[in-house]
């Protein structure tokens, strides 16, 4: 079991000396995926605050608005991680992933190393950024010691698990065809919809609400920067957990169904 | 070179990217599916604003609205006449692709961001200019023959903007070389362009209107619509950055052209 798990930490290492190799481009990716769209966000936001003279919009002030769309780019730079597993298309449609069924270490396993020595990064990068918010102003209230800052990490570190998933999940598409980029992008436009960005979900109408409580995408995002910037305990989301493991462990499932099923279409092109 | 001979490449061009988009159907409406529901995704968040507010700035409901059908418009034309190509620009760079680009007796500009055309991009644009035409409707000043008129000639213009400063920051490929990362730079951007221009703040206007005049791409064409009067001075100013953004795209490009080291040779 050691042995296994030193094979794993050498995979993340690789791959964080891989990233690290190119760090000026990653960083500068990943600041403009993260920064530009909340700049816009918080500009759009302060216009429409503007506009109500100051009243509340669904129990939102403005400045609890900006700590919303502050907290919810945070944990999206810890959900939508830049990772290889985007590749796994590319390497089953090039016969790649021959190897694979070769070496000692499966591609599941090898993918998922490479996402979490990538997740290790990007959330380093993250924290650097929160640190830098909490410690010259007040815009992202916190309450570390309450139950809501520990169940919203635990969402977190579920929806991470599901969004690289369903990415693997689609990649595995690549043994029936031959384009995916586009269901890529449109699992991302749909997903940060309705996970609640740059709209909380409580301000869309009941039956949307209540719809979206069996979808895994509002605890990605919504949920968990509600519970972090709440003194108050919500358990009303608390349930996100339960219901994200469920969806992790479905899209496990189907991960491994796609993953035999294709294995018996592959023609190993190439070879 | 006349503009006829361009025509007839193009018409190549086209009638090339017809037979490979025709090799891959189901990419093809995957494409149409995801473009829609970003739409879609865009107009449902403007209701759901407005079912909590009465204006934002000095816009209600149907201005935003319209604003949002032009910049999905804007947005198709856009990724169906050129988008494609500054990825493959990006490849060529990297891979020294560019030297044979470069050889051949026409512009470069053309070569590099006009030989690809995502045809199925075309159904986009036609829903696209249904819904500028119906949210248009519901706007007080609705459409006359004057303002549609003006309209075409604001959005034409519009285009020519759009593309200029996407080339700009496309040419800052030749100094990284690895491309990715600029273009999501320019992806990114492109939010900028989908909000009107009043959201914003003032050095931020500032920054986008006369630097970098992104804002100008949208919200421009849309107040033809939305606006009583166009003062003179706002109409001069934004032929006046068309100009000024194409004759930055020369020098960068002829810049760019001059760092390019050519990796293949």
């Amino acid at each position: 079991m050691t042995h296994v798990f030193a094979t794993w930490w050498a995979a993340v290492r690789i791959e964080i000396g891989r990233l690290m190799e190119y760090r000026w481009n990653f960083l500068f990716r990943m600041a403009v995926v993260s920064l530009v769209p909340l700049v816009v966000k918080i500009y759009l936001w302060s216009a429409v605050f503007a506009s109500t003279a100051g009243a509340q919009i669904g129990g939102y002030t403005g400045d609890s608005m900006l700590a919303y769309q502050l907290w919810g780019a945070v944990f999206i730079l810890f959900v939508e991680v830049r990772t290889t597993v985007d590749n796994v298309s590319t390497d089953i449609r090039h016969g790649r992933i021959t190897r694979y069924l070769l070496f000692p270490i499966s591609m599941f396993e090898i993918t998922t190393c490479q996402y979490v020595g990538s997740l290790l990064v990007q959330g380093a990068g993250a924290l650097v950024g929160v640190a830098a918010v909490l410690a010259f102003t007040n815009a992202m209230p916190v309450y570390p010691l309450s139950s809501n800052f520990w169940i919203a990490l635990a969402m977190v570190g579920l929806a991470s698990v599901f969004w690289y998933l369903t990415h693997f999940v689609v990649g595995l598409l690549a043994f029936w065809l031959e384009e995916l980029w586009t269901f890529f992008v449109l699992f991302q436009v749909a997903a940060r919809f309705l996970a609640g960005n740059p709209i909380p979900i409580d301000l869309f109408p009941a039956w949307f609400r209540t719809a979206s409580l069996y979808l895994p995408f509002q605890w990605i995002f919504y949920a968990p920067a509600r519970l972090v910037m709440s003194p108050e305990p919500m358990p009303e989301l608390w349930q996100g957990v339960p219901i994200l493991a469920a969806w992790c462990l479905a899209m496990f499932l189907v991960m491994r169904f796609v993953w035999r099923r294709g294995l018996k279409m592959y023609t190993a092109a190439g070879i | 070179m006349g503009i006829g001979r361009y025509w007839r490449i193009y018409r190549g061009f086209v009638s090339t990217c017809v037979s490979q988009e025709m090799s891959f159907r189901l990419n093809f409406l995957t494409l149409l599916v995801l473009e829609l529901v970003a739409f879609v995704m865009a107009v449902a968040g403007i209701l759901v604003l407005f079912e909590h507010v009465e204006k934002i700035g000095a816009w209600s409901r149907p201005e935003f609205l319209f604003f949002t059908a032009l910049a999905y418009l804007i947005d198709m034309a856009f990724l169906t006449f050129f988008a494609v190509n500054f990825w493959e620009f990006s490849d060529d760079l990297r891979t020294g692709n560019l030297d044979f680009v470069l050889t051949k007796p026409v512009s470069s500009l053309f070569m590099v961001f006009c030989r690809r055309v995502r045809v199925g991009g075309l159904v986009s644009i036609v829903w696209a200019i249904g819904a500028v035409v119906y949210f248009g409707t519901q706007l007080p000043a609705g459409w006359t023959a004057e303002r549609i008129v003006w309209f075409t000639i604001f959005m034409v213009a519009a285009m020519l903007l759009k593309v200029g400063l996407e080339i700009l920051v496309g040419t800052l490929m030749f100094i990284t070389v690895e491309g990715e990362a600029i273009n999501l730079l320019r992806i990114n951007l492109q939010a900028v362009q989908k909000q009107p221009d009043f959201i914003y703040g003032a050095w931020f206007q500032s920054v986008f209107s006369f630097l970098y005049p992104l804002l100008l791409v949208t919200s421009i064409p849309a107040r033809v619509m939305v606006d009583e009067r166009w003062p003179a001075a706002v109409v001069a100013f934004f032929f006046l950055s068309i100009l000024y953004v194409w004759w930055m795209v020369r020098v960068a490009w002829r810049r760019g052209l001059r760092r390019y080291e050519s990796a293949s040779s």
